[in-house]
């Protein structure tokens, strides 16, 4: 190979594209010209650079991506959950007592309302049942 | 300071670790540790020719570090498989371009690509399950290569009954390629019958015959039997139908449209069916689309591209890559290139500074070169898709 070689082919060669006989070529060629072997080693070079730590996938990655997988994001994130289940835990005593609290003022109301229909039924109703029924009631209840 | 010989094997294992991925699977740990030894262990022997030098050298290293036995166990693993079919695909290349084209071809694929000559990602599974499943032994990664040689030799090209049935089945690998074939038909036969030019104004005929042709051929509704010239017939009878609807609705009286010449001319040959990007001139990696180079599967192709179009000035989509950030570029290729430090690029392009103002500056740069490759990247890809 007289020269150097043509970008084109270092190219090729860079990208794995040369047949095993041409990929020999250029090798013996390099292994003799500084030129060539720098060429070839600037685009190592920059493709390490660029994509050589594997976090440069992770530059390349949309921003919303990145944002959803950031240490901060995920920090934020534990702690709506803990303060989530905190205030669930909270509310749910709180409702608890309440209820407990409820149920006790329904049951005396209940309480007062059959007092209270036991009453009535007395005092109102028993002149109702004497018409309805007659003496019988009243003789019935005697006995 | 490395000797010539540990240069050269350091080159030959970097180039057999570029190609075969063999760090990463695991094939060995450090390549520049690997090189060393195999320079002490092999060097040249006198009267020996670089050819003959190479091969022995590589020969006893897989020996020495049994490369039968790694093949055997990875074959099921999916980057073993994307080696083979990488290896595969280089003889494509080379087949198909020290062949007659076919006629498949002829009809269906675009301008300096092929159909016939490509690794359609089902026909490679096939291949690789009925040929690799019982792996021959390899000695080295020649005789690996060699294999996928001959594999290529004797799949290869696939019939065109294959490649219709593959487009029967809907296959998109196939249908992608053919629909880059109707685009510059489309822009000829708009600007012959109809006036209309230019990407964006031919861009809703192209697509609505792609989805005709598609339908068409998917729902089984040519005569059978369908071959590819049968397929590109019922294209150009879409697209002339398509184009004289547009001149009936255009003329009060209609004109006798079919009295207009289809012939193209030379200038129109030339404006409509030659893309300057894609001419095949300068880069043979540049004839045909971007999709004939690029494995879009395998990332390590995608950035290898994109390592070459960013360093090659004279490379036909540089320009457009690096447009507005030429500076910026050429600061990047100091750092990573020629391996100045950040306050070295700081006192060469924005004066000598100290203390707080240096390092406020020598920041400034870093985040710059760690925006651009995103920014140049980003770039790429669209490019990637507008090329494709």
């Amino acid at each position: 190979m007289n020269g150097h070689i043509d970008i084109k082919t270092l190219s090729e060669y860079f990208l794995n594209k040369l047949t095993r006989d041409e990929e020999t070529l250029v090798q013996e060629h390099i292994s003799s010209c500084p030129e060539c072997r720098k060429r070839l080693e600037a685009m190592r070079r920059l493709s390490q650079g660029i994509f050589g730590e594997d976090t440069g996938a992770a530059d390349i990655r949309p921003v919303f991506t990145r944002i959803i997988r950031s240490a901060w994001t995920k920090a934020a994130a534990a702690l709506i959950i803990v303060t989530g289940i905190g205030y669930f835990t909270y509310e749910t005593v709180s409702n608890r007592n309440n209820i407990v609290e409820q149920t006790r003022i329904q049951n005396s109301r209940d309480i007062e309302n059959e007092v209270f229909a036991i009453d009535t039924f007395d005092a109102e109703d028993s002149l109702y049942y004497q018409e309805k029924y007659g003496d019988d009631f009243l003789n019935s209840d005697s006995l | 300071m490395a000797s010539n010989i540990e240069k050269q094997t350091l080159e030959l294992l970097t180039k057999e670790n570029e190609r075969y991925r063999l760090e990463r699977l695991g094939f060995f740990r450090d390549v520049r540790e690997e090189a060393i030894a195999l320079a002490r262990q092999f060097p040249p022997k006198e009267g020996e020719t670089f050819p003959e030098w190479k091969n022995r050298c590589l020969r006893e290293f897989y020996r020495l570090k049994g490369f039968g036995t790694f093949c055997r166990k990875n074959i099921l693993n999916p980057e073993f498989e994307a080696i083979a079919a990488s290896q595969m695909r280089i003889h494509l290349r080379k087949l198909f371009e020290t062949s007659v084209q076919t006629d498949t071809d002829k009809y269906l694929a675009p301008d300096n690509d092929t159909l016939s000559y490509s690794l359609e990602p089902g026909l490679f599974q096939e291949i690789y399950t009925a040929n690799f499943s019982q792996m021959p032994a390899f000695g080295n990664t020649q005789e690996f290569d060699r294999y996928c040689r001959d594999l290529v030799r004797t799949n290869f090209p696939v019939p065109e009954p294959d490649i219709i049935s593959g487009m029967k089945a809907d296959k998109g690998f196939y249908w992608e390629k053919f629909y880059l074939k109707l685009k510059p038909l489309t822009a000829a036969f708009c600007y012959q019958m109809s006036r209309i030019s230019g990407e964006n104004n031919i861009h809703d005929i192209w697509s609505d015959t792609c989805i005709s042709v598609n339908r068409a051929v998917v729902e089984q509704r040519l005569k059978e039997p369908v071959d590819a010239k049968a397929i590109i017939s019922y294209s150009v009878g879409v697209l002339k139908n398509k184009n004289k609807e547009i001149a009936r609705s255009r003329a009060k009286a209609p004109a006798d449209i079919d009295t207009i010449q289809y012939k193209l001319s030379a200038e129109d040959e030339e404006k409509y069916f030659n893309n300057p990007v894609t001419k095949p001139e300068n880069f043979p990696s540049q004839a045909g689309g971007l999709a004939n180079y690029i494995d879009f599967s395998d990332t390590t192709s995608v950035q290898g591209y994109f390592i070459v179009i960013l360093y090659n000035k004279e490379h036909p989509l540089h320009a457009e890559l690096v447009k507005g950030y030429e500076d910026k570029v050429q600061r990047m290729f100091e750092h990573y290139i020629d391996g100045l430090s950040y306050e070295d690029i700081v006192a060469k392009h924005f004066g000598a500074k100290e203390g707080k103002e240096q390092i406020k500056e020598c920041a400034r740069v870093r985040q710059e070169i760690k925006r651009l490759k995103t920014s140049l990247y980003d770039r790429y890809r669209k490019m990637l898709e507008k090329y494709r």
